[in-house]
């Protein structure tokens, strides 16, 4: 029994390693198309199964924002309070571009590994 | 019946009922006491506030009146624990030793209980017997009398074990020095936490409303929230001036139980001496005006702490006011039998020897007074030179 929750300890600190670098790519793509509400991200991301509770997204965009890759302005809403809306920086344009290329290396080398196993 | 409480979630009022509230609550200062070690944990905490705030107003547009207690556990639930929200911790350190238990903390256990139940919850905070703790206090209380204070103090301050985690918490895990230093500085982020985003709300709220139609209403807003802040602070004021005079009077009133008081004028040193002949009535004297004052500037100092950090903890005033009738009743009894053991003529020899040294002035006649009463003459105190020092023990002190 031990054993078999250690295992699972690791397994999910490995997934959720994972998952971070990736995360972090999926937002900013997310937000290069365009003014993106926090709620908005959090409707794409949920649906491509990336995050399984909301509260993840929030320290996420804030560390982006501060590494200047996100900002964001207050916008008013239909409904409601203002809200804050982010977009891409040109530091961010790049940081994203980058990552695409790195993602789609990342995905021929690993498609290669698993696939040739 | 339950309560409906307003709250301000992220700047926007919110109805919620009580039992809503307090797992709210809860679940927000455990992420605040998690996002504490972060940098931006206070920016982090206003956006998960204000994401609430959106799916509970999505709840209220629906026809709900009011948030209740489901509508908070869905929201918790689609928000996530601390350990879910940050992703980026290395988690191996979690989870080692089965679930954590909350720390201990000292509640009155009201199931075993002789008066208010303060030796069972000490017994339990401290892993003795009950009855060890009662017979300990007892003799204490025989022996010195401080106690008895200090129980209806407790009585007062403690709360009582009410919920099963209460329960727990009170036996729950000893607490380490490193808890309490956790403790302390989870406390003192907390504080300074709150006064900086309460700022915050202010300016932005101010400043995200102000090219919007309804700036008339954000200013009143803002401005309400500017006051509360200012009698945030006055209340920090108020508590600082009545604990420096709390402790001065505690000073001044165990001083004189103690045998009196040392005045050093830089010269030499006058006794002021205790008010009553003998130590046991200076002490009844003492502790019965001391918690006569204490009661209710204490009371006061717990509501204005109460407020400063947005607390909501019923304080027993029955409890707190039976203590006061019985100091009262005590001093008043102390005072009227004390009328004839008044140490009238140590009093007039410390006017006399204020009076030699021309702190005050001639007009008290002091000295014929004294000689009135039959007082035994100093002859060092006739002449205007006087001995650098005049240190004598006070004749009550320590004679308890």
């Amino acid at each position: 029994m031990d054993i078999y929750l250690h295992n699972q300890m690791k397994i999910e600190n490995t997934q959720s390693q994972m998952r971070k670098g990736v995360l972090e790519y999926c937002i900013l793509t997310l937000a290069s198309a365009g003014e993106m509400y926090a709620s908005d991200i959090i409707t794409h991301l949920k649906e491509a199964k990336l995050i399984v509770v909301e509260g993840t997204l929030y320290p996420l965009l804030t560390r982006l924002k501060n590494a200047g890759l996100l900002s964001y302005e207050w916008k008013e809403s239909d409904q409601g309070p203002p809200r804050k809306y982010y977009s891409l920086t040109p530091k961010g344009h790049d940081f994203c571009q980058e990552l695409s290329n790195t993602w789609t290396e990342l995905t021929l080398s690993v498609n290669q590994i698993t696939k040739t196993k | 019946m339950n309560k409906i409480i307003q709250v301000n979630l992220a700047g926007q009022s919110v109805s919620i009922d009580e039992k809503a509230y307090q797992s709210l609550s809860s679940y927000l200062q455990t992420l605040e006491n998690h996002f504490a070690k972060t940098e931006d944990g206070g920016e982090i905490l206003h956006d998960i506030e204000a994401r609430i705030a959106e799916l509970f107003f999505g709840k209220i547009k629906k026809g709900n009146s009011f948030i209740n207690a489901t509508d908070v556990n869905e929201a918790i639930h689609l928000m996530g624990t601390p350990e879910d929200i940050s992703i980026d911790e290395d988690q191996e350190h979690k989870n080692s030793d089965g679930p954590p238990i909350s720390h201990k903390k000292l509640f009155r256990d009201t199931d075993d209980v002789v008066l208010g139940g303060v030796c069972s919850g000490l017994a339990a905070y401290f892993n003795i017997d009950t009855n060890i703790m009662r017979i300990l206090v007892i003799l204490l209380i025989i022996f010195t009398g401080i106690p008895l204070i200090a129980y209806f103090v407790i009585w007062i301050a403690i709360p009582e074990a009410t919920t099963p985690e209460d329960r727990s918490r009170m036996y729950g895990r000893n607490t380490t020095v490193n808890d309490i230093a956790n403790n302390v500085r989870n406390e003192a982020t907390n504080a300074a936490r709150s006064v900086k985003t309460k700022a915050n709300n202010v300016a932005s709220s101010l400043k995200k409303n102000s090219d919007l139609r309804s700036t008339g209403r954000s200013v009143i807003k803002g401005l309400e929230q500017i006051i509360h802040f200012f009698a945030k602070l006055f209340g920090a004021g108020t508590l600082i001036v009545l604990v420096i005079v709390g402790i001065a009077i505690s000073v001044f009133l165990l001083a004189n139980a103690m045998g009196g008081i040392h005045l050093n004028n830089g010269i030499d040193t006058i006794i002021a001496p205790s008010i009553l002949t003998t130590p046991t009535r200076n002490w009844i004297f003492s502790i019965s005006l001391l918690s006569l004052i204490l009661i209710p500037i204490g009371t006061l100092c717990a509501a204005i702490v109460l407020f400063i950090f947005n607390m909501s903890i019923r304080l027993n005033i029955k409890a707190v006011f039976l203590v006061w009738l019985l100091s009262l009743a005590i001093f008043i009894g102390i005072s009227t039998y004390a009328v004839g053991g008044l140490n009238k003529i140590k009093i007039l020899e410390f006017g006399e020897q204020m009076e030699a040294r021309g702190i005050l002035g001639k007009t008290y006649k002091f000295k014929y007074k004294r000689k009135l009463f039959g007082g035994p003459v100093n002859p060092e105190l006739n002449t205007k030179e006087l001995p650098d020092s005049t240190i004598k023990a006070p004749t009550n002190m320590l004679s308890l």
